[in-house]
């Protein structure tokens, strides 16, 4: 069989259509926009070569550096807040409640909603006259008119909430499915253990998810880090890039007004190191304890 | 009555907290729901939260009259469909070759698909557009696809590994015994068998296309090739501050996205819980 | 081995044709598409001769019915050509023209900003230069100044249709209900934000948002300070320099405004068409902005329509500005492809549109005319454009605005740092040290 397995001619035949696509629109791309960035560039007029002072400036820009702060404040939010909040629902339904399907159904909701589509709608939810100042209003606040989205302090926690709002019930679903993959037995035995729920969780079903936990973490962060839409809908970066995420900076200087491909250029590269340093370090931070759990899990599921 | 009884107070919170949560999902939906039906003059001042008082349908004729919303809905739909098919084509041949054929430097390149997990789809925003000019491909459906197709790649073959891996060899150790070729093994027994793989990744890749913002409004800005993303864009422009027909353009995109979800939404959720755990 | 051979030849040339298909069906847009390159004046049918025009003034703009008419009123006039019209929306058309003519698939006639928006394109070598279609006759029929805008190097590159101006729009029935008079200096403007306040009367609605138009009222300031001649020097780098105190004293007196709470609370959050509420609501004593939201504030929605005074912005005394130099100019303009294939026709339409696009947006109060004796019926047009007319016959000087005088990478800086010296990150000499950058 091997013989027929290793025909070399259908290898590349197979593997052909995939690599010259993901070569032509992923690896060729960063290649030419690594040269970009050694130049200055508007698009239209020839380049200059420039060398690597594009960087120099990128890393002594306060706008940049404060992007890249805001990108990884919405990666720890997205892990600290909606990952348990997610991981909660999940454990919630597992555990088995009436309207299974339903809460299920209903959480994904807007997970297949496009996100200009949230954004317009939060826009008008945190507009002065609002769905939330009318609710602050209603709770006693009488005076309630905050422009959320343009305050230096509320802009960020603004935006933030939709990006999350959005996506617990994508990380729900992978954590419930997670859950039931987990053989019923162990349940069982806990059950007749006199384990309470809480303790079962903890006990058990937490430990048990590592390995989804890991794919979650990875999806927040790594989604963080490449978010557009809301932000680009809700403050557009700003007030005075209070809400700045590296795309958004990166689309308002290459494009319109800034016309700077070279530096432009060389903040992709930034990103996409950015993208790849975090998912190795992820990696690297998984990795300690996966092997000694897997184990477990394959062996309760041949006894059962 | 025997549920009744069942209920401790820790089922109670619960219940609680999902239903909570299921009104927060649900509430800001139908608040655009109801602002789409209502006057300026309803939405600001009267009744900002009930149920229209007058049914303003002419906000929804308005926009679709006004905004070729149809036009840009069936561009979405084109272009989400095309990139599904190609990745999908794409990504079951080289997860074929990545896991069942034999050679060397498969471990490799295996990774080397893994890359695009990695790599945010902004940072090929410019180059990608310098090539599809120069190939005068710019404002076509074919400009969004392309992209589109290879930033899902990686997913796609995420996922075809973790399905391909529960498919017991035996079957193709068989067809080579008869005399099968390995385009027969592929054609024959691993296609048919990856089905269920496929429409998992069919949502997934739909979940990046259909949403998708910064390609669509660089790369197809003639509008005849227009998404609905970049759609909803514009005609928040157009209307400016009336958000009536805002939001009738709003629901216009929304409510066919979500009544096949809903209506698809058991199959939708035994492929995603599928390909979590293949995954 | 036959047994399997046939079914899998099959199946891998019908798999192969429908991924064929599929591609080529959704690519085969992109090949009618790509003919709106300039280098055609194809023979549609019947062997008429074709112009391709850009332009963001589709339905939904002010101006749409007027450009409309237009053109169809050169195709009845010729009926040997077709114009083949592409409508964008403005922000997304910024992005899109610039990528479109550097790339080399533009059009045969555009619409484009002038100043250093196009400034690029006439450097690449990519727009026609008109002078050579322009005979004496035609540009003695323009206002002075009209073209100053799409004039580079000494040659014209582009025609414009429209002068508008910033300025200061005013709510008569507010202010005399409160007994304000119109301000004509700096002390009476803040007298009158003070009144203002006091009653609950929003006294200038802005937004910061949208940074034109925060951007719009410091250019206000700064140029009352600095007076026209510095500053066109200054924006267009040819002698001037933002050293000069008037725009330290600019940005000071700006913040002094935001500091005594001159604006609407919301101005950071909201867009330009939001900020225009407060005015047509009648909530917003004072509205800074180009001429053409005359249509606006005397629209039907509009509570205290016919009732706005367009003043320039007030003086500042001891400062070089004079009250007859004004913001803004001829903006907008129509440009031609230097690659396309009827240069000779394409100027022809192009000198027909905006003449007559001057007058029909005249009338309809959208723009001030830059072609001489418009004749327009002068009892249909709106009192405030009449207001604005009159405000603007004695002008001595047109400086563009910022974002459209400045290059690319400039407008950012400039743009960048206004923001946030407004929501106070920078001091004022701070705000000056970022300028500097762009013209020391």
């Amino acid at each position: 069989m091997d013989k027929v397995m290793s025909d070399k001619k259908a290898v590349v035949i197979f593997l052909l259509p995939s690599f010259i696509l993901f070569c032509a629109v992923i690896i060729i791309p960063i290649f030419m926009s690594a040269g970009y960035s050694l130049t200055e560039w508007d698009g239209t007029r020839a380049k200059v070569f420039i060398g690597l002072q594009n960087y120099k400036e990128l890393f002594s820009s306060p706008v940049f550096l404060k992007s890249m702060l805001n990108s990884l404040i919405i990666a720890v939010a997205s892990v600290l807040i909606q990952l348990p909040l997610s991981l909660l629902l999940a454990l919630c339904i597992a555990h088995g409640v009436k309207g299974e399907k339903f809460f299920i159904t209903v959480f994904f909701i807007p997970v297949i909603l496009a996100s200009v589509v949230i954004g317009q709608l939060w826009a008008r939810i945190y507009n002065q006259n609002g769905l939330l100042n009318l609710f602050l209003r209603a709770l006693g606040d009488k005076d309630a008119k905050t422009a959320w989205l343009g305050g230096m302090k509320t802009a960020l926690p603004a935006v933030i909430v939709p990006i999350l709002w959005q996506y617990v019930g994508y990380h729900m679903l992978l954590f419930y499915s997670g859950i039931r993959s987990i053989s019923q037995d162990i349940f069982e035995a806990a059950k007749i253990d006199g384990a309470s729920f809480w303790r079962t969780c903890s006990s058990i079903t937490i430990p048990l998810l590592k390995p989804i936990i890991e794919v979650s973490v990875t999806f927040a962060v790594v989604g963080s880090m490449k978010t557009y839409d809301l932000v680009k809908v809700l403050t557009n970066g700003g007030p005075a890039s209070a809400s700045e995420v590296i795309t958004t900076l990166l689309v308002r200087t290459m494009f319109y007004p800034g016309n700077r491909y070279g530096y432009g250029s060389a903040m992709a590269i930034a990103l996409i190191a950015e993208c790849f340093l975090l998912y190795l370090a992820l990696g690297r931070i998984f990795r300690e304890k996966p092997e000694k759990l897997e184990k477990p899990l394959k062996d309760e599921r041949s006894a059962a | 009555m025997k549920k009744l009884s069942k209920l401790s107070p820790g089922r109670a919170v619960m219940y609680l907290l999902l239903s909570a949560w299921a009104f927060i999902q649900l509430f800001p939906l139908y608040w655009m729901f109801t602002f789409s039906l209502k006057s300026n003059q309803e939405i600001f001042g009267e009744n900002p939260v009930g149920l229209p008082k007058n049914w303003l349908w002419s906000n929804y004729t308005n926009v679709v009259e006004n905004a070729h919303m149809l036009t840009y809905f069936f561009n979405s739909v084109i272009v989400t469909v095309a990139s599904i098919a190609v990745v999908s084509v794409f990504g079951m041949m080289a997860t074929f070759a990545l896991t069942r054929m034999v050679w060397r430097g498969r471990g490799a390149m295996r990774m080397f698909y893994m890359l695009g997990l990695s790599i945010p789809i902004h940072a090929a925003l410019l180059p990608v557009f310098i090539m599809l000019r120069d190939m005068k491909l710019l404002n076509s459906h074919l400009s969004l696809v392309i992209p589109y197709s290879a930033f899902a790649l990686s997913m796609a073959i995420l996922i075809f590994i973790g399905f391909i891996s529960g498919i017991p060899t035996e079957l193709e150790e068989s067809a080579c015994l008869d005399g099968c070729s390995i385009y027969g093994i592929f054609f024959r027994i691993i296609l048919p068998l990856m089905r269920p793989a496929i429409s998992v990744v069919a949502i997934f890749t739909f979940l990046q296309c259909w949403n998708e913002l910064l390609f669509a409004s660089t790369y197809a800005t003639d509008w005849h090739y227009r998404t609905i993303t970049v759609g909803i864009m514009e005609m928040t422009g157009q209307f400016r501050t009336e958000w009536g027909p805002i939001g009738a353009g709003l629901m216009a995109a929304t409510l066919p996205t979500l009544l096949t979800y809903v209506l698809l939404s058991d199959k939708v959720r035994s492929s995603l819980v599928l390909g979590a755990v293949k995954g | 081995m036959k047994r399997t051979k046939r079914p899998f030849l099959l199946k891998l040339s019908s798999l192969t044709l429908c991924a064929a298909l599929l591609l080529t069906g959704c690519g085969g847009g992109g090949a009618s598409a790509g003919s709106g390159s300039g280098n055609q004046t194809a023979s549609g049918a019947g062997g008429k001769k074709t112009l391709t025009f850009w332009h963001i003034w589709g339905s939904g703009d002010s101006n749409s019915t007027a450009v409309a008419k237009v053109i169809a009123d050169y195709e009845t006039l010729h009926p040997d050509v077709k114009i083949e019209v592409q409508t964008f929306e403005n922000d997304a058309y910024k992005t899109t023209i610039r990528t479109n003519v550097s790339g080399d698939t533009a059009p045969d006639i555009y619409s484009a900003w002038g100043g250093g928006f196009s400034k690029p394109f006439v450097d690449a070598g990519k727009v026609l230069k008109l002078d050579d279609y322009l005979t004496n006759e035609d540009r003695d029929k323009l206002v002075s100044g009209a073209l100053k805008n799409f004039t580079y190097d000494g040659g014209v590159y582009g025609l414009t249709f429209g002068m508008s101006c910033s300025g200061l729009f005013c709510n008569s029935e507010l202010f005399e209900k409160y007994g304000v008079p119109l301000p004509k200096t700096w002390e009476e403007l803040i007298s009158a934000i003070d009144t203002f306040k006091a009653s609950g009367v929003i006294p200038i609605s802005t937004s910061i948002k949208e940074r034109w138009v925060i951007g719009m009222l410091f250019e206000a300031i700064a140029l009352k300070e600095a007076g026209a001649d510095q500053m066109y020097a200054t924006l267009t780098k040819n002698g001037g320099s933002f050293s000069d105190p008037a725009y330290l004293d600019a940005a000071k007196k700006l913040m002094q405004l935001e500091e005594m709470g001159a604006f609407n609370s919301d101005a950071a959050a909201i867009s330009r068409d939001e900020a225009e509420v407060p005015v047509k609501q009648g909530q917003a004593a004072m509205y800074y902005m180009g001429s053409w939201a005359s249509g606006s504030v005397d629209a039907e929605d509009s509570v205290d329509a016919g009732k706005f005074k367009f003043i320039p912005f007030p003086t500042i005394s001891g400062a070089k500005g004079l009250p007859t130099e004004f913001n803004g100019g001829g903006a907008d303009g129509i440009l031609v492809n230097a690659a396309t294939a009827d240069p000779a026709l394409a100027a022809d339409f192009v000198k027909y549109f905006t003449e007559n696009l001057s007058r029909e947006d005249y009338q309809a109060g959208n723009y001030l005319p830059t072609y001489k004796d418009a004749q327009v019926d002068e009892s249909k047009i709106s009192p405030t454009t009449l207001d604005i007319v009159d405000a603007t016959k004695d002008a001595s000087d047109f400086v563009l605005w910022w974002d459209t005088l400045l290059e690319g990478s400039d407008v950012t800086t400039y743009q960048d740092a206004l923001d946030l010296m407004i929501q106070k990150q920078l001091t004022p000499e701070q705000f000056v040290e970022e300028l500097k950058k762009i013209q020391p």
